[in-house]
């Protein structure tokens, strides 16, 4: 198994030294001790640098230099990982992404918009391409295990199943040179069949995403009425660097559930695994054929 | 510019060609395939029931009211990905809907399905759905080199984004906006649940919010202060949330699906963007809400021709959203720009 952590900003290069945060962050202690107790001591071998969901948290070219010497000092290898853009934001990923063809040639790139595939194949075709898990379109729906309706058998081995499956899909991503696809510990399980999708797949945990939009809530807070819920408006403070919102439903429908916690995080609502899905999820992990785990102290 | 309908029967066609719809829009949810795949495994976005036809007669029917209107009609497919043991039934469907009803397009999502479509049937029609988050230009040429017809932007694209794609996406495509009714929370492409599991989840459960402070790199002390009093640019968090839930109920829940004065319904709108869109290419208007009442689609399709007209007359782009802001007749809610879709 390789072990990659992810960096999602340029200030948080210094969890390389204290990968599984400190003792009193319960989630990582959890994640650690069911990583550790499967495969045993754990060695990150991989940095992820950068984060999927927001142009505005973008590194600077400063911040991805840093990175890169990081990592080489370290022995590492590095993945740069790049969010879904608009027009402005894919113009700040192609300079990062020249910035990275100079130093590392054949680094990888996660790709979480159709767009900054093309760009990699036009301008910078030696850099690797890796499928991020916002193009795998896989429902990570948290109803789904709780709805009177629970699909199982056939129907459930359906929602654990992609298009990146199917040869349309393969034939269009062997064009694009990619080779790895990236998943999320989803609430209806992993496919058995993974490997026979044809690719190489990475596992993030312990966060599972369920949606991700332009608007960001915590973006919002303090600005005035006309500023207030506008996509990807001005500039950024990233009060997402300071807060999670942890949610709950009193209507009750959206029911608790012991296998996770959901939460929002800026402008991304994810479920936080909890210690036995995780550990289950490990396991069919294992036989299915994952070959990378991404440990995520903070997604954003 | 073209005035894009929702519709989900024969009579709606009728009537909404009538009133100036020179595009249609519907989904398919057959019996055979609800009877196979289950309730919960949808063809397209939106569940069997008011937001779809029911059957490849009645599509054909509708086409051929459509046709004979000089109306085109669409089909959506537009699911961000499919799992590919549906892809030969897929293909099934959409050579029937091609060849025997006559569907004129097919609003498509998910490139693995757009690829296929293409390989097997090179003259079909296809328009990428808003699911496929088109965000930028190199979006736009993935895309194009799939052989797709129409771009379909996802909703809030700023107007200038909008514009630089179009500038670089060329003549030879076709582009589509969204103009009026409901708004989504989030990226609908990259949302990754169902509406089939118990509606919207980002805005139908009551989600009540306990924001947790993160200790920063480097050991700052942290904050005790309860966190619903601490202000942000002089807002509490408690403060922030109520007017988030305020922008829920006006833009994406429609002001509970309330009309204004003159019997137009309220909700997103993206009317007082019309002049700029003409500007720069957009030449097909997309009306949300194929499960809507055939009421609320009359009243949106009025609205829409309304303005179309206001515009076509030469007023000014001042001019045309003053006009949109009178007829809407709700001017407090225009003036707080939750309804706005391009602001």
């Amino acid at each position: 198994m390789e072990w990659a952590l992810s960096i999602p900003r340029g200030q948080a290069l210094g969890w390389i030294e204290e990968p599984w945060a400190t003792k009193e962050n319960g989630a990582m202690a959890n994640i650690r001790e069911v990583c550790e107790g499967q495969f045993g001591s754990v060695k990150f071998t991989r940095m992820y640098f950068g984060q999927e969901f927001c142009e505005k948290a973008l590194p600077s070219q400063e911040e991805l230099d840093k990175a890169l010497i990081l990592a080489e000092q370290l022995g590492m290898e590095f993945t740069l990982v790049t969010p879904y853009v608009t027009e402005s934001g894919l113009v700040v990923v192609k300079e990062l992404l020249k910035q990275l063809m100079r130093v590392q040639p054949r680094a990888e790139v996660v790709v979480n918009d159709w767009g900054v595939l093309q760009t990699i194949a036009e301008d910078c075709p030696t850099l690797t391409p890796v499928l991020g898990r916002l193009l795998n379109k896989l429902l990570r729906e948290p109803r789904m295990a709780t709805h009177p309706n629970k699909p199982d058998g056939e129907a459930l081995e359906r929602f654990r199943t992609s298009s990146l499956a199917g040869e349309p899909m393969q034939v269009l991503l062997e064009q694009y040179k990619v080779r790895r696809i990236e998943l999320d510990l989803s609430p209806q399980g992993l496919s058995k069949h993974l490997l026979d999708w044809g690719y190489q797949s990475s596992l993030y945990l312990p966060y599972g995403v369920i949606m991700t939009g332009r608007i960001c809530l915590l973006h919002s807070w303090g600005l005035k009425g006309h500023q207030k819920f506008k996509a990807f408006s001005g500039r950024c403070d990233r009060k997402c660097r300071y807060y999670w919102l942890k949610m709950s439903d009193p209507s009750r429908q959206v029911k608790k559930n012991k296998d996770w916690v959901i939460l929002q995080k800026g402008n991304t609502i994810f479920y936080q695994e909890n210690k036995e899905f995780l550990k289950q999820g490990l396991e069919t992990a294992t036989r299915v054929g994952v070959t990378r785990l991404i440990i995520q102290r903070e997604p954003i | 510019m073209k005035i894009l309908a929702p519709v989900n029967s024969v009579h709606e066609a009728e009537v909404l060609v009538g009133l100036g719809a020179e595009e249609l829009y519907c989904g398919l949810s057959q019996a055979a395939w609800r009877k196979c795949n289950g309730e919960e495994l949808w063809l397209n976005r939106r569940g069997p029931g008011n937001a779809n036809v029911e059957s490849l007669e009645e599509l054909k029917e509708l086409v051929a009211v459509a046709h004979k209107a000089s109306s085109q009609v669409f089909l959506t497919l537009n699911q961000p990905g499919y799992a590919p043991e549906f892809y030969a039934d897929i293909l099934t469907t959409v050579r029937q809907a091609q060849k025997y009803c006559g569907v004129d397009a097919f609003i498509v999502a998910d490139p693995g399905l757009i690829r296929l479509l293409k390989e097997a049937l090179p003259e079909l029609v296809i328009h990428v759905s808003s699911l496929a988050a088109v965000l930028n230009s190199a979006s736009v040429s993935f895309f194009t080199q799939l052989g797709v017809k129409r771009i379909i932007f996802p909703r809030y694209v700023e107007l200038e984004t909008m514009s630089s794609i179009i500038e670089q996406g060329g003549d030879d495509l076709e582009y589509e906006a969204f103009i009026l009714n409901d708004g989504c929370v989030f990226e609908e492409g990259y949302c990754h649940v169902s509406h089939a599991f118990g509606g919207a989840f980002c805005h139908s459960p009551a989600w009540t919010y306990k924001p947790i402070r993160i200790k920063q790199e480097g050991g700052k002390s942290e904050s005790r202060r309860r966190m619903g009093l601490l202000r942000v640019g002089g807002e509490t968090f408690g403060e922030h949330i109520e007017e988030y839930k305020r922008w829920i109920w006006i833009g994406i829940k429609n002001v509970g699906g309330m009309t204004g004065p003159r019997g137009y319904p309220l909700g997103m709108c993206g009317l007082c963007a019309l002049t700029q869109l003409k500007e720069m290419g957009v030449m097909s208007l997309k009306i949300v809400g194929r499960e809507a009442p055939l009421k609320k689609k009359i009243a949106s399709v009025k609205l829409v021709k309304e303005i179309l007209d206001y515009m076509e007359l030469g007023h000014s782009t001042e001019e045309v959203k003053a006009q949109a802001k009178l007829i809407k007749g709700v001017k407090g809610l225009c003036a707080s720009e939750y309804m706005c879709y391009y602001r």
